[in-house]
């Protein structure tokens, strides 16, 4: 599938051929009987923005029709602010907010501002997906070393960090300073004195530092020949849409869990509960990984479309989560000294 | 008695009693300006001297500490960053006023007749997303992908490329080139309001047609352009996008990113962006001070007469008309067309390739259909129209307010509103927008999320530009005129609404139509006091860019730059039937 309609053709298609009355005989009645004396309609803060999950939200309101979404979009700082400031002054917008490790950090482990909520099907999850806070996740991130595949054969392609530190590789690679959750995970997984020392020589050998969509341009378009930390569901989007790009596959990845926190003070309680539930339902899950690219926990629903190997059952997917991250102000006074500081 | 620049005297009054009813007017306006302006600043300064954030319990009663400022010195570079940052703000600000200047001059002045074709491609540039702007010259000049680098490699076999945009020179003329639109809409106006009388007594006098314009002409806009350059140089002080895109490859920071790095954690450490703002708001009062004192005599600069003369049109021939005509279209060309061609070109395909012809068989509208099948591109619209209308409305008539009350010294509080009026320029949007939402959410005041909301915080974001530009055009108001309407009996209000007020057409038009545009792009502010029912076109489009591919961002861009075409066409018609020239 060539495009970004083509993503919202198989959403579609996927969505009718799950068939809605499927979805919605999936979902527990006590749940929607309880959601129905709500308004239903969830206040969604996602840092993604109202299309990143239309699919989603679309077939949710097919299996339960009384379901409406508000998002609010924004850059984590905002949405983090807008939730504290509603919780310290008692006017609560937010039902749903959708982040990662350092939305769980701030808002559940230093605030205790997430509701506690098991899906049923959560239990059909393998306990290497399975995560146990004041959150839902249904799906992860992963991040992968890709590179040109017209500048670099695959023999020639680096498989680890460790490579990249080699001499040959200078200046041809890049780095997207916008993933600190790469970062550190990669503290995490190797400790802190193996990977800032990996780290160092990383930064010794004089990565093209990035932010955001520019560099998978490079990439695609051979001013790059590899970049270290590519974000699984933007890199999936670019193969797609044709670009000459490939996945190294590496024996271990870091992975970030998608956290879907349900805050307390919702006026929607059992409508986000409702909604948690019909995350871990197949067709969700199915729409997660082929119509927007994440990668799904239910067992038997298959990868995104070009990840299948590089996510292979081989592969360990190491996560960063609140409680590996590490101090977040520390992590990013580091992260910026060793590459954008120079 | 004083004398003009051009030499000529003009009478000046004694300080005038006040009109019936200005001391009022005088009072609602600071209590405006106290609410809007001095609460958001005070609340900047204290929480620069705390470590605990002012929506936190005990606020108010922490104790008073310059860890902040400390950390802020802690950090080693801040000397270096801010060195960087001066030359940045100060190159760009400058090379955009001269650029600026230059195009308002070959629009109002010359007979080169290129006013529509300079208007409307200085009026796009303005429409187009600031983060774009770098990111599409990125494509043009980048040592390794830059279409013109590979031109010239392809062409001359050289290995080094033309032009390095991620090099600091680079830095300085796209940033120059995001504020040339600014200075361009005040400058026309300003160059637009000259007597032509003036430099006909110079050209008596022995002067040539150039000389006359620019000894005696230029200089009487001084004021308008002094005060653009202000604002443009504190913009730059504060831009982001530039560094942001062209300065981190480089490892090149300037106050902005810095600022990014030092507070990207949430939630937002309000103690450390405030004491990086004090020093923002110190520079901008010297400025404010230099300003005053470039203007202090403001009767030296009262051009427009009752005797309506048009300004005089220089005729360019032979290798001056070359050179100027070249110039210009190089400048437009170069520095504002192909970028806008090259974002068009990369929203039509999934993914950047040089152009050519066979990238020709790749092209796509796969990311327009994206964004129009999108939810809420419609509402975004409204909402931007609703809050850029409601804020260009309180925006003039506060201007107006101001510049009427710049008349008159013995007005109690005048001093006061005229500092207030000019301080937000110093205020970082994201402190705008936090102030603001700190205050309604502490107060239970239930505005936030609501149109109101945006309008109120545009207002403090915009008050300076708007404020400062219709004063510019005010203080070019002849005593002349304000003397013969009182001679024939008018009253003060009657002199404002009949004879003043049409003579700042210009300036209330280019403000009204630079907050529309903004009401458009402002971000930070927006995100954080917009709701999903309320949120603006430039929160939509974030929402639309933070998922999406470079040509997905710019579709956005362009769509953003097709919608605001078509209220830049509304204005030139309307300019043009007003007999506005350089549009």
């Amino acid at each position: 599938m060539k495009t970004f309609t083509g993503r919202w053709i198989v959403a579609a298609s996927l969505l009718l051929a799950s068939g809605l009355q499927a979805s919605a005989q999936e979902l527990p009645a006590d749940l929607v009987d309880k959601a129905k004396a709500e308004d239903s309609t969830l206040s969604y803060y996602f840092i993604l923005g109202a299309e990143a999950n239309r699919p989603l939200y679309d077939s949710f309101k097919a299996a339960y029709p009384a379901a409406e979404f508000e998002v609010t979009g924004g850059d984590p700082l905002g949405l983090i602010e807008k939730v504290i400031n509603e919780a310290t002054s008692g006017q609560p917008v937010a039902d749903i907010l959708q982040g990662g490790p350092m939305e769980d950090g701030i808002l559940n482990v230093q605030r205790q501002l997430g509701m506690d909520y098991r899906p049923a099907n959560e239990a059909k999850v393998p306990d290497n997906l399975k995560f146990q806070g004041s959150y839902v996740v249904p799906d992860y991130f992963t991040f992968h070393i890709a590179y040109n595949s017209d500048l670099v054969s695959a023999e020639e392609a680096p498989k680890t960090l460790a490579e990249l530190a080699d001499p040959k590789w200078k200046g041809k690679f890049g780095i997207d300073v916008e993933q600190i959750d790469w970062f550190a995970g990669q503290l995490a997984l190797l400790g802190e004195e193996e990977g800032i020392a990996l780290m160092k020589k990383l930064a010794a050998n004089e990565p093209v530092v990035f932010a955001g969509a520019q560099g998978y341009e490079q990439l695609a378009a051979g001013g790059l020949p590899v970049i270290v930390n590519t974000f699984s569901a933007v890199l999936v989007s670019y193969i797609d849409a044709g670009a000459p790009i490939a996945i190294a596959k590496s024996p271990v990845v870091i992975a970030q869990p998608d956290i879907y926190i349900g805050l307390k003070q919702s006026d929607n309680p059992e409508t986000v509960k409702l909604f948690f539930e019909f995350l871990f339902t197949e067709e969700a899950q199915k729409i997660l990984s082929q119509g927007v690219y994440k990668n799904p926990v239910l067992p038997g629903v298959p990868q995104p479309p070009h990840l299948e190997d590089a996510l292979a059952d081989d592969v360990e997917r190491f996560f960063v989560t609140s409680e590996n991250w590490g101090n977040f102000d520390e992590r990013i006074k580091l992260f910026q000294s060793l590459f954008v500081q120079g | 008695m004083t004398s003009t620049a051009a030499g000529t005297e003009i009478s000046v009054s004694a300080p005038r009693l006040l009109p019936r009813g200005t001391q009022i007017v005088a009072g609602v306006l600071l209590l405006i300006l106290i609410w809007q302006v001095a609460v958001p600043i005070a609340g900047l300064v204290l929480s620069s001297l705390k470590t605990v954030r002012p929506i936190d319990p005990g606020f108010l009663f922490s104790p008073l500490t310059f860890a902040n400022f400390a950390r802020l010195i802690e950090t080693g570079s801040l000397a270096a960053v801010t060195w960087t940052t001066l030359k940045f703000a100060f190159l760009s600000s400058l090379l955009a006023l001269a650029f600026g200047t230059f195009l308002a001059w070959v629009s109002t002045r010359t007979d080169l007749r290129l006013g529509w074709f300079i208007g409307t491609f200085v009026l796009l540039q303005l429409a187009v997303p600031e983060l774009l702007v770098p990111t599409s010259w990125t494509f043009l000049y980048s040592p390794e992908l830059g279409w013109f680098n590979r031109l010239w490699a392809s062409t001359t076999g050289a290995d080094t490329p033309l032009f390095d945009i991620y090099s600091f020179t680079g830095m300085v003329i796209v940033e120059a080139f995001v504020l040339l639109p600014l200075i361009y809409l005040f400058a026309v106006p300003a160059l637009s309001a000259l007597d032509g009388t003036l430099e006909d007594a110079a050209m008596i006098a022995g002067a040539g047609r150039f000389r006359a314009t620019m000894q005696v002409a230029m200089p009487l806009a001084v004021p308008a352009l002094m005060a653009t350059w202000v604002i443009a140089f504190m913009r730059a002080w504060e831009a982001f996008e530039v560094p942001w895109v062209l300065g981190l490859r480089s490892r090149t920071m300037t106050y902005a990113t810095r600022i990014y790095w030092d507070t990207v954690t949430p939630p937002s450490n309000t103690g450390l962006i405030s004491a990086y703002a004090v020093p923002m708001m110190l520079f901008a009062v010297l400025l404010v001070l230099l300003y005053y004192h470039f203007v202090g005599k403001s009767d030296r600069y009262g051009v427009i007469s009752g005797k309506p003369m048009a300004p005089r049109i220089t005729r360019l021939e032979g290798f001056g008309r070359l050179a100027v005509g070249t110039g210009t279209l190089l400048l437009v060309g170069i520095g504002i067309a192909l970028p806008i061609l090259m974002l068009a070109w990369l929203s039509f395909l999934p993914f950047y390739r040089p152009p050519s012809l066979a990238a020709l068989n790749a092209l796509s509208t796969a990311s327009y259909v994206r964004v129009f099948n999108a939810e809420g591109l419609l509402r975004s619209v409204t909402s931007s129209v609703v809050v850029g209308a409601g804020a260009a409305l309180l925006l003039i008539a506060a201007a107006i307010g101001i510049a009427w009350l710049s008349r008159f010294r013995n007005v109690t509080g005048g001093r006061a509103i005229q500092i207030l009026s000019f301080a937000p320029i110093a205020i970082p949007n994201i402190i705008v927008g936090l102030a603001f939402l700190w205050l309604y959410m502490g107060l239970k005041v239930p505005v936030g999320g609501t149109y109101l909301a945006l309008i109120l915080a545009y207002f403090t974001l915009f008050l300076a530009i708007t404020s400062r530009n219709i004063e510019a055009r005010f203080v070019q108001v002849n005593k002349e005129l304000y003397e013969a309407s009182s001679v024939a009996g008018a009253g003060d209000m009657r002199t404002l609404l009949s004879i003043v007020l049409p003579m700042l057409g210009p300036a209330v038009l280019a403000a009204a139509l630079y907050i529309m545009i903004w009401a458009f792009k402002e971000l930070p502010a927006s995100l954080l006091l917009s709701a999903s029912k309320t949120r603006t076109v430039a929160v939509f489009m974030f929402d639309m860019s933070r998922n999406g591919s470079m040509s997905q961002l710019a579709a956005v861009g362009m769509t953003t730059v097709g919608v605001l075409a078509i209220l830049i066409l509304a204005f030139q018609v309307v300019a043009r039937r007003a007999g506005m020239r350089g549009f």
